[in-house]
């Protein structure tokens, strides 16, 4: 048994769901709405990219298909902002949810048409390296890079950009940042936009070792438990419940049954509820005061 | 079963209805996007409507639910390919008939041939989803791992949803296998076998077909260069099996722009050519209980889509059957069948 090769498979996982899992702790804390369609905006962004992409792509077809992600991301972005704090922002937070599970059933329908719920492979870092004796897939280390980069370059955003301290600042007192001037509809726009455009990224990651599939929109299920662990409210926290989560999966699957995986964020879920109901931050949200 | 199957089957049912007694026959689609519910409930409404049997139901997951409601009103039903439960084999119930692959049966058929794919191997590993075909069929295929002479043989089981296999090729490769057969379908296949590649495993894989096409096998082996990929198979595909239907299945394949027909068309052609003997064979007006006294009458040749002819009674509801174990070639970048076909009781040996 490779201790590094799950090592690494644990730490890759971690990875993706803690990508998603900010996105969704992002749109959160600005908007107060779960966003329950993150794992099929990212499996869309995939089947987008797997569309142009192919194995043998040179560097501007992985551009284009790069591209295409990202564009899926972006509209999914706008229009989910559209339809959530425009057109339904009047009729409160609960309904902003309910609109972004609306979303999931459309964007599966969505799938199904234009793909028809075939399966792709998007073998971005195919190869593997051997090191002390264990196999270990350049796909997992690609991932652990990306994240990475991608999670420090979004903990600079959010402490020095402008626009990350008026996203602090909406998530701490939307009226007051109003009051102050702070743009709080392009400010909210661009969080939707962030939060898509991470899921997208998770989305293509996850599909890169594995496939692209419908199924795999189930990923967005995880990376909503794992903000949950983190108590929705702190990055750093969704992050860590994140790798908690691909901890304790990739440990049932080695040691114990790999069919009990389903029930892992549950039973996570459930713990943390007795132990600790407000999450590993131990900040309590106060819905009604936005 | 895909569109083009569908296509091809209802192109023959239809076909031969017209030149038939037959008065009332339905062609209905009870496909994968509805669920057993669904389907029950659109049986009901076909056989309601005058339905004297019904042909297709490609998922075994429906199939327990609509031949019970059947029963009921006697209504035969004649489950397709790919995939079907082991209510057909013998005895059998009353209005159950298949065609396709029975996963009990087909397991310990897997578990047979991995002999032949791993001729000194010592352990088998079996793997599936945790659906009941899925359970059945890794359980006899260790039991017949175990009387082919491997002295460990065990399974992996996983849940439905799962997409990312990263960490299930782990285990399995832990297990230091030297033949995995993977009881998977078509997207399964594409994620896990790159994984099990990526985990390091280098011995002999073999994927039941059981709707999951020998291009997707060949696809998987280009992306798992160290494994030795095999498949084994009840239905031709393109490019090996001859005989008059294989020819007949090619051309009209070809005409409806099918770029490379595998057994999912080869399986929903003989549903297409079962359905269109009984038809013929069924005294006008056909009724249900003549229908069924068509098919438990049946022994038809299948010209080369199978390797042994459909035959049906009024005790054995699916006949006997054969299997081909095909090999990938990464010369010729093709499968080929190894031995021939290989006849097969559809009664189970007892594990």
């Amino acid at each position: 048994m490779s201790w590094l090769g799950n090592l690494l498979t644990a730490l890759a996982t971690g990875c993706i769901y803690s990508i998603m899992a900010v996105g969704v702790v992002l749109i959160y804390r600005t908007s107060r709405v779960l966003a329950f369609h993150v794992g099929e905006v990212g499996m869309l962004a995939a089947y987008a990219m797997v569309t142009i992409w192919t194995p043998k792509a040179g560097p501007l077809q992985t551009i284009e298909a790069i591209l295409a992600g990202c564009a899926v991301a972006l509209l999914a972005g706008i229009v989910m902002y559209i339809l959530v704090e425009r057109l339904g922002g009047r009729f409160g937070h609960f309904i902003g949810t309910v609109v972004t599970i609306a979303a999931t059933i459309a964007l599966n329908g969505l799938m199904s048409l234009i793909w028809g719920g075939q399966t792709y492979r998007l073998p971005l870092f195919p190869g593997a390296i051997s090191v002390a004796g264990a196999n270990l897939p350049l796909q997992n280390i690609a991932v652990i890079g990306i994240s990475f980069m991608t999670l420090t370059s979004i903990g600079i955003l959010m402490r020095y950009s402008a626009l990350g301290i008026d996203m602090q600042a909406i998530a701490c007192n939307l009226p007051l940042s109003r009051l102050h001037g702070i743009p709080v509809q392009t400010t909210l726009c661009a969080a939707w936009v962030f939060g898509s455009m991470l899921a997208a990224l998770a989305g293509v990651l996850i599909a890169s070792v594995s496939v692209v599939s419908i199924e795999g929109s189930f990923i967005g299920i995880s990376a909503i438990v794992a903000a949950l662990i983190g108590g929705m409210t702190s990055i750093g926290f969704a992050i860590v419940g994140a790798f908690l989560l691909a901890a304790c999966e990739t440990l049932v699957t080695m040691f114990g049954e790999p069919r009990f995986t389903p029930v892992i964020p549950v039973i996570c879920l459930l713990i943390l509820l007795i132990v600790r109901p407000t999450g590993l931050a131990g900040r309590s949200e106060n819905i009604s005061r936005v | 079963m895909n569109k083009t199957c569908g296509i091809i089957a209802a192109a023959i049912l239809c076909a031969s209805i017209s030149g038939a007694d037959a008065e009332t026959i339905k062609l209905g689609y009870l496909t994968d996007t509805s669920g057993p519910t669904q389907d029950i409930s659109n049986a009901r409404e076909m056989s309601a409507a005058g339905s004297i049997a019904i042909s297709g139901l490609p998922l075994s997951t429906v199939q327990a639910g609509v031949y019970a409601a059947m029963e009921r009103n006697s209504v035969p039903v004649v489950a397709g390919y790919p995939s079907n439960i082991g209510l057909v084999l013998p005895p059998a119930k009353a209005n159950a008939y298949a065609t396709g692959i029975v996963f009990d049966l087909a397991g310990y058929i897997g578990g047979e041939l991995a002999r032949d794919a791993a001729p000194k191997g010592k352990t088998f590993v079996c793997t599936s989803f945790e659906s009941p075909g899925g359970i059945v069929s890794c359980k006899g295929a260790i039991a017949a791992a175990k009387a082919k002479g491997f002295e460990k043989a065990e399974s992996v089981m996983f849940p439905i949803p799962t997409r990312d296999f990263r960490a299930i090729a782990e285990r399995i490769v832990s297990l230091k296998p030297d033949v995995v057969l993977l009881v998977l379908g078509r997207s399964r296949l594409i994620a896990m076998t790159p994984a099990l590649a990526a985990a390091g495993y280098e011995g002999a894989a073999i994927s039941m077909e059981a709707g999951t096409g020998d291009d997707a096998v060949r696809e998987v082996a280009k992306a798992a260069p160290k494994i030795d990929m095999w498949s084994y198979t009840r239905f031709v595909s393109q490019g090996y099996g001859e005989g008059p239907q294989v020819t007949a299945l090619a051309n009209a394949a070809k005409a409806a722009g099918i770029k490379e027909w595998i057994q999912v068309h080869s399986g929903g052609w003989a549903l297409g050519m079962l359905m269109e003997d009984v038809i013929k064979r069924c005294a006008s007006p056909c009724t249900s209980e003549k229908f069924q006294q068509a098919l438990n009458n049946t022994k038809l040749d299948m010209g080369g889509l199978t390797g042994a002819p459909i035959q049906f009674s009024k005790d054995d509801h699916y006949g006997p059957t054969t299997y081909m174990l095909v090999h990938y070639d990464r010369a010729k970048d093709a499968m080929v069948p190894l031995k021939g076909w290989r006849n097969y009781s559809s009664t189970l040996p007892k594990f």
